[in-house]
């Protein structure tokens, strides 16, 4: 994993301790730096990682400028429109949050400005990861509509990238991904198309119409809006497998914008701390399978 | 020997004005690439939103203005402002410019861009106006030194 953008003593640190298992960084000026390591949390310090905070490396606003100046290679008006919704991606799928001073005009956002955090998520590529739900996606040949559920931090988008790389070599059919937020930065096949940064309103009008996929694959569904385009595709007789934020199926199905048997397979992440590690998994009627 | 040191005298202090005068080539030169970078980066902005370092990483041209801004954007090194052709006022405009440029957004930056599209078009104007101006003056001038040192030998 690329992490270069990082400044110097960072980087440094980081080559201490082994990159498979830091899954986040968090940066708050003038606060100590911490990590996310083995879903564990810790200071990150010169020699790599400490739990004792006076031998963190302390963030300083000119780190987080370097970073930004770096990740944006010095034009932040080329990444505007990612920063308008609070992130920006590195060209190696490293997804950073960004917290600042947000600029409205006339009820718009327009920018963020004097930036004061940082969330650097790492994402990883665990091949094989989505062996245990592949048997729940393709049945009998056919693809099923499938939903992931888990909070945040469980492994989605990772057993999402490795279920696109899984049904490119199992399924002839086109692929299409719809990435938001540009984390599917290295998936690649001779099926797959990507559409990278749009929202999924554009993305599934203008893909579905020009693309012609057979499977769309998409990250994280989030209002109403989305998915009703779930479900016009699904009504168009294209398959989904998509993933939702939400700790269970049965707050996820209380929600306003959840729409109910749009999904053939529902899977439900498990929280003990293994990524991508399935815990249930509900069918169409919402029944354990 | 009179003849041929006058001469060499007379080469020599030709010479000196035609470096001393390539000051002003030199400067004409750096506003030309400021003015055309800072075009390109305008359309960038406008139009295809690649990054500077995209946009300096395809340019194949090594003037000094390129290069500053090749060192600090490429290469993320300090910046060597040490073009001696440049007075203290114009060092700090090129300074500027550098570390400027990608700050803002895309109307921020265009706004910017267009100013600095202002100042610059002028300066360039000035530097062709020196150009022509103080370079055969430079030339001529050596060539008259020389003269005089070849008549005072002779």
């Amino acid at each position: 994993m690329d992490l270069s953008f990082l400044p110097i003593k960072y980087t440094n640190a980081i080559k201490n301790i082994d990159i498979n298992y830091l899954y986040e960084i968090r940066l708050r000026t003038g606060y100590a730096v911490k990590v996310n390591y083995n879903n564990k949390n810790a200071y990150l310090s010169f020699y790599g990682l400490t739990q004792n905070c006076k031998d963190a490396i302390i963030c300083s606003s000119f780190d987080i400028s370097e970073i930004i100046k770096n990740v944006t290679e010095h034009s932040l008006y080329a990444f505007n429109d990612r920063i308008k919704e609070g992130f920006i991606t590195t060209k190696h799928g490293v997804r950073i949050g960004i917290a600042g001073e947000c600029v409205f005009c006339e009820n718009k956002i327009q920018t963020i400005k004097n930036f004061s955090s940082l969330n650097i998520r790492i994402p990883h590529q665990i091949n094989g990861c989505s062996s245990g739900v592949i048997k729940e996606i393709i049945n009998q040949g056919k693809v099923n509509n499938t939903l992931i559920i888990s909070p945040p931090f469980l492994g989605k988008t990772t057993l999402l990238k490795d279920i696109a790389t899984e049904l490119n070599k199992v399924v002839n059919l086109p692929i299409l991904i719809i990435d938001e937020r540009g984390e599917f930065n290295n998936i690649e096949g001779e099926n797959i198309d990507k559409i990278t940064y749009s929202n999924k309103n554009y993305a599934f009008n203008y893909g579905l119409r020009s693309l012609s996929p057979s499977v769309v694959i998409t990250d994280e569904l989030s209002n109403s809006e989305d998915w009703l385009c779930v479900k016009n595709a699904v009504n168009s007789g294209i398959k989904i497998i998509a993933s939702c934020h939400s700790d269970c199926l049965e707050n996820l199905a209380s929600k306003n914008c959840f729409i109910k048997n749009l999904f053939d397979r529902y899977i439900v992440l498990s929280n003990n701390g293994e990524f991508g590690k399935v815990e249930k998994v509900f069918n169409k009627e919402l029944n354990e399978v | 020997m009179r003849l041929f040191l006058g001469v060499v005298l007379l080469i020599i202090c030709t010479f000196i004005g035609y470096i001393k005068s390539n000051k002003y080539y030199f400067r004409r030169l750096f506003y030309d690439d400021f003015l055309q970078f800072n075009s390109r980066l305008k359309n960038e902005v406008a139009f295809k939103q690649s990054t500077i370092k995209n946009l300096l990483e395809n340019e194949k041209s090594e003037t000094d203005f390129i290069k500053v801004l090749k060192t600090n954007i490429i290469f993320n090194q300090d910046l060597p402002f040490n073009i001696n052709y440049l007075n203290e006022t114009e060092l700090k405009q090129y300074k500027d410019y550098v570390l400027d440029i990608g700050t803002g957004d895309k109307v921020l930056q265009m706004e910017f861009l267009q100013r600095v599209d202002e100042e610059v078009s002028k300066k360039q104007k000035q530097c062709r106006e020196d150009e022509e101006k103080y370079k055969k003056l430079y030339v001529k001038l050596g060539f008259f030194i020389g003269l005089i040192l070849l008549i005072l030998v002779l």
